[in-house]
C-alpha cells in the first residue's frame, strides 16, 4: 500500500532530500532493477542496484548506475546462480548507505520503471524508512501492465474478441514478444536496460 | 549492451583497452519505429549508428542505394564529411547503439587503423580499389616485354612468292603481315604495302613480294618493353612491327596483340584458337582460357560477359578440335552438339564435358567412329575439361550414334519415364550444335518435339524433381543454411538454380519452344512472348535467376582461383548485407515459381 505523497513528505527527516518531492522537469524516466540475497523484502538484503535513464526514445546507457553493495549476510546459492554475485564479489562493494545516496541522487524525482517494480521499490523502501522516514515518492511504471494493455488492445482489435484471454506476463515472454535482444548477463543493469527497451518500445507501439 | 558490446566485430576489434572503455562509457541505445527518418539528406548527423536489431535503408531520393542490418554501422562518411548525401530510414523497427560524433571522430583520428576501416569501407574504398586496379594494369603493361604478348611466327615466305599468293597465305593464316627472306635479309610486307603496290601504284599481282618488301623496317627486340612497341607504332603510323631476336627477325607483333594485352586477353585467345594448326596449338590456346577468366574477373568484368566469352571460346575449341580429329567426310555427315549448361551458355569455367555426336546414317565404320570419339574426349581431358559424371560424352557409344538410333532413344526417354531417362532428355533438350552439319541436329530436335506434344502425363513426371528439394528459405523469409558437414552454407544449385532452369525448360518443351537458344533467359523471354508467363513475373524471375547464377559462378570462380575444390555451396556469412537480402528475395521468387509449376503440372499429386 503506497502512502500518499503529501503525508510521505511530512515524514521526511532530512531536508536535503526534499528534491525527491519536487516537480520533475527533466523529461526523463529511470529504469532500475535490484539484486537481493533472496525474494523476501522483509528478511533479504540488497546486493546491487542497476539503473539507466531514458529520454524520449533513447536509453542513455552513457548515464547509468551500477552499484554493488558490501554485505556480510548469507546469499542463497540459488540467488548466486541467478545474478552471479558471489560473497567474494559483494565483499568488494561499497557501503549500503553510500549506494542509496548515489541512487537517490541519480533518480531525483523522475518516474521509475521496471518489471515487477513493486518488489524493487519495497527493497529500497526497507532502507529508506528508517533512514529518511519516507518511501520512494516517485511515480512507478509497471512494464508488465503496459504490456498487458498493449496485448489486450491488440487481441480485441484484431479478432473482435470479447471473451477471456490469457496473456503470458513473464519477463522472458515479454522480451520475446517484443523481440528485444537477448540479455547476455543477468545483473540489475541489464535487467534495467531490458525493462527500458520494453518501456520505450511499448510507448511507441501504443 | 554496453558491457556486452561486442568488440569482436571489425572495426571495433581495432580499438585498444582505453579506447574500448571510452566507447563503452559514451554509448547510448535508441529505439526507432518503422519508417522513422534517422538522417535527412543534407543533414549533419550527431551519432554513428550501430545496429543491434532491425534494418535501415539508405535512400538517394526515392532510390534505395543500401541496406544495413545487425552489426552494420552508418553513416561514417557523413560524420567525417559533416553532411549526409543520402537519407537513412528505418526499414524494420530498430534498436541501435548511438556512438557520439565527437568520440567517433576522435577515435578515427587517433586510431589510424580504426579510421582507415571507415574511409576504406565507403565510397573511398571503391575509388581506392579502382585506382589500385588501374595502376596494377598499367604497371603490368609498363614492365611487360614484347615476348610476353603473342608473337606471330611461321609467317616467313619464300622470295619467289607473288603478291597474290602472299595475300592468299595471309588470308588463310588470318594475319595482316608477313616476312620474306631475300639474300640473307628478312623483309617485311604488310597489307598496307600490298594495297599501296597493287591498288595505288598499279603493280601486277604477279609481282614478287620480295620486290615490295621493306628491308629497313623499324624493328623491335623481343626483350624490349611492350610500351616501346606502342610508342613506335604511334610514331611511324604502323600496325605491325617485326620482332628481332639475336639479330634476326623471328616474328611480328601486331597492334591487335598489343591492344589485347592492354585490354584483356580474350581477343588473343580467340586468335590463338583460330590460328592453331594442330591439336597441340589448340591445347595451348584452351589452357589460356582459365587464367584469362581469372584476370577478367578480378578486374571486375561482369559474370554475364564472362559466360558469353567462355561459351564462345569453348565452342570454337570444340569445333576446331572435332575438325582436326574427324575425317572431313565425317564432319560433313554428322553434327557435334554440346549439352547441359554448356548448351545453355550458363557456365563460367571449363565445366564437365557434356557432348554428343549425331551421325547422319550408319555408313561409317563403327571402329572409325569410336576412334574419333575417343580421341575427342581424350583431347578435351588433356585440355582440362573434366569428364561428365553421368558419362554423357561422345566417348560413350550411347552418345555417338546415328540419327535413327537417337530417335529410338528419344521415344524411350519419353515413354518410359524414370530419373535416368529424364536426365538424358533434359540434357538433350538444352543442347546446341557446334560443328558439322547443323541440320542433322535440328531434324533430331524436331522429332523430339513432335513426340512430346502428344504426351500429357509426361510433364508431371518430367517436372517432379522440382518439388524434391525444398527452397532454403524459412517461413519468415530467413535463409536456411545446411547443418552438419556443410554447416553455414546454402545449396544454391538444388535450392535455387535447378528449379528455375528445369521449370523453364519444361515450360519451353511443353510449348514447343525448342528452336533457337536454349539459354534460360531467352526461354523465359520466349515464354512471355507466348503469354505463358506473365511479363512482370518474368522480369522478377530473370532477375532472381541472374542473381543466383552470378552468386554461384562468382563463388565458383573464387574457389577455383584460390585452389579450393569447387562445389555447389555458397557460404552465406561471407555475403554482404545487400547480397543476403537479394538472396532472400530471389529464393522467395523461386518458391513462387515452384508453386506456379506445381499447379500447372499438377505436381500436388506427388508428395514431395
Amino acid at each position: 500500500m503506497r502512502i500518499p505523497n503529501f503525508i510521505n513528505k511530512r515524514r521526511l527527516k532530512d531536508e536535503r532530500y526534499s528534491f525527491l518531492f519536487e516537480k520533475d522537469e527533466s523529461d526523463e524516466i529511470v529504469a532500475f532493477d535490484t539484486e537481493t540475497t533472496g525474494l523476501n523484502p522483509k528478511t533479504d538484503e540488497l546486493l546491487s542496484i542497476g539503473a539507466v535513464k531514458i529520454r524520449g526514445n533513447k536509453i542513455l546507457t552513457s548515464e547509468r548506475l551500477e552499484l554493488v553493495i558490501k554485505t556480510e549476510s548469507k546469499i542463497s546459492p540459488e540467488s548466486i546462480k541467478v545474478h552471479q554475485l558471489r560473497h567474494i564479489d559483494v565483499a568488494k562493494g561499497i557501503e549500503r548507505q553510500e549506494a542509496l545516496e548515489q541512487f537517490l541522487d541519480f533518480i531525483g524525482s523522475r518516474p521509475l520503471v521496471n518489471y515487477f517494480i513493486e518488489f524493487d521499490a519495497a527493497m529500497i523502501n526497507k532502507y529508506l524508512k528508517p533512514w529518511l522516514g519516507i518511501t520512494l515518492p516517485n511515480k512507478q511504471i509497471e512494464v508488465s501492465a503496459m504490456y498487458y494493455d498493449y496485448k489486450a488492445k491488440q487481441i480485441r482489435s484484431q479478432m473482435f474478441f470479447d471473451g477471456d484471454f490469457d496473456i503470458n506476463l513473464s519477463f522472458s515472454s515479454i522480451r520475446k514478444n517484443l523481440e528485444l535482444p537477448e540479455r547476455e548477463l543477468h545483473n540489475p543493469f541489464y535487467d534495467a536496460l531490458t525493462a527500458a527497451l520494453a518501456y520505450v518500445k511499448l510507448k511507441q507501439l501504443k | 549492451m554496453p558491457d556486452s558490446f561486442s568488440f569482436k566485430n571489425p572495426p571495433f576489434d581495432r580499438l585498444n583497452e582505453q579506447e574500448r572503455q571510452n566507447l563503452t562509457k559514451s554509448l547510448d541505445i535508441a529505439y526507432y519505429t518503422t519508417d522513422e527518418i534517422l538522417i535527412n539528406a543534407g543533414e549533419s548527423p550527431e551519432n554513428l549508428y550501430l545496429i543491434i536489431k532491425g534494418e535501415v535503408k539508405e535512400l538517394n531520393g526515392d532510390e534505395i542505394v543500401d541496406f544495413y542490418t545487425s552489426q552494420d554501422t552508418f553513416d561514417a562518411i557523413s560524420l567525417i564529411k559533416g553532411k549526409s548525401k543520402n537519407s537513412f530510414v528505418v526499414q524494420e523497427e530498430l534498436i541501435c547503439y548511438l556512438i557520439p560524433k565527437k568520440l567517433f571522430i576522435e577515435l578515427t583520428t587517433k586510431n589510424k587503423s580504426f579510421g582507415q576501416f571507415f574511409s576504406e569501407s565507403l565510397a573511398e574504398k571503391q575509388e581506392h580499389q579502382l585506382s589500385i586496379a588501374d595502376t596494377q594494369k598499367l604497371a603490368s603493361f609498363m614492365v611487360a616485354r614484347i615476348g610476353d604478348a603473342y608473337l606471330h611466327s611461321q609467317s616467313i615466305v619464300e622470295p619467289e612468292t607473288t603478291i597474290r599468293d602472299a595475300s592468299i597465305y595471309m588470308r588463310d593464316k588470318k594475319i595482316t603481315s608477313l616476312l620474306v627472306k631475300k639474300a640473307g635479309k628478312v623483309g617485311f610486307v604488310s597489307g598496307i604495302n600490298i594495297r599501296d603496290a597493287v591498288v595505288i601504284s598499279g603493280k601486277s599481282t604477279d609481282t614478287l613480294v620480295a620486290d615490295i618488301a621493306v628491308f629497313d623496317h623499324v624493328t623491335i627486340d623481343v626483350d624490349d618493353f611492350l610500351f616501346d612497341a606502342q610508342v613506335l607504332m604511334t610514331k611511324h603510323h604502323i600496325r605491325s612491327i617485326p620482332v628481332m631476336e639475336n639479330g634476326e627477325i623471328t616474328g611480328v607483333l601486331e597492334l591487335t596483340d598489343l591492344l589485347s594485352y592492354i585490354s584483356d586477353h580474350s581477343h588473343l585467345v580467340a586468335l590463338k584458337i583460330d590460328r592453331a594448326e594442330d591439336i597441340k596449338g589448340l591445347e595451348e590456346a584452351s589452357k589460356s582460357i582459365t587464367p584469362m577468366i581469372f584476370t577478367l574477373h578480378s578486374r571486375g568484368t561482369k559474370i554475364q560477359h564472362l559466360t558469353e566469352l567462355v561459351t564462345d571460346l569453348n565452342r570454337k575449341i570444340f569445333k576446331r578440335l572435332f575438325e582436326f580429329i574427324a575425317p572431313p567426310e565425317m564432319v560433313k555427315n554428322s553434327c557435334l552438339i554440346v549439352m547441359g549448361s554448356e548448351g545453355r551458355r550458363e557456365q563460367v569455367l571449363k565445366t564437365d564435358q557434356d557432348n554428343a555426336l549425331i551421325l547422319r546414317d550408319d555408313s561409317f565404320y563403327e571402329k572409325e567412329v569410336r576412334r574419333v570419339c575417343e580421341a575427342f574426349t581424350k583431347a578435351l581431358l588433356d585440355f582440362g575439361y573434366p569428364p561428365c559424371k553421368g558419362n554423357m560424352m561422345v566417348s560413350n557409344p550411347e552418345w555417338s550414334k546415328s540419327q535413327k538410333e537417337y530417335k529410338t532413344a528419344i521415344k524411350e526417354w519419353i515413354l518410359k519415364p524414370d530419373g535416368k531417362t529424364h536426365v538424358k532428355l533434359a540434357a538433350f533438350v538444352d543442347s546446341q550444335p557446334v560443328a558439322g552439319d547443323f541440320s542433322i541436329f535440328e531434324d533430331t530436335r524436331s522429332y523430339l518435339l513432335s513426340k512430346i506434344v502428344s504426351n500429357d502425363s509426361f510433364f508431371s513426371h518430367f517436372t517432379k524433381p522440382i518439388i524434391t528439394f525444398d527452397t532454403p528459405l524459412g517461413i519468415f523469409k530467413q535463409l536456411q543454411v545446411e547443418k552438419g558437414l556443410h554447416s553455414g552454407r546454402l545449396d544454391i544449385k538444388t535450392g535455387g538454380i535447378f528449379p528455375i532452369v528445369h521449370g523453364v525448360r519444361a515450360l519451353a518443351l511443353e510449348n514447343g519452344l525448342l528452336i533457337g537458344s536454349s539459354n534460360t533467359f531467352d526461354r523465359i523471354d520466349a515464354l512471355v512472348e507466348k503469354d505463358i508467363i506473365e511479363k512482370a513475373f518474368a522480369k522478377n524471375l530473370k532477375e532472381a535467376f541472374q542473381f543466383l547464377l552470378n552468386l554461384k559462378l562468382t563463388a565458383l570462380l573464387g574457389k577455383s582461383m584460390s585452389g579450393e575444390s569447387v562445389d555447389r555451396f555458397v557460404q552465406t556469412h561471407t555475403l554482404s548485407k545487400l547480397e543476403r537480402d537479394l538472396l532472400k528475395e530471389s529464393l522467395h521468387i523461386v518458391r513462387e515459381f515452384k508453386s506456379i509449376l506445381v499447379y500447372h503440372f499438377k505436381l500436388s499429386l506427388f508428395s514431395p
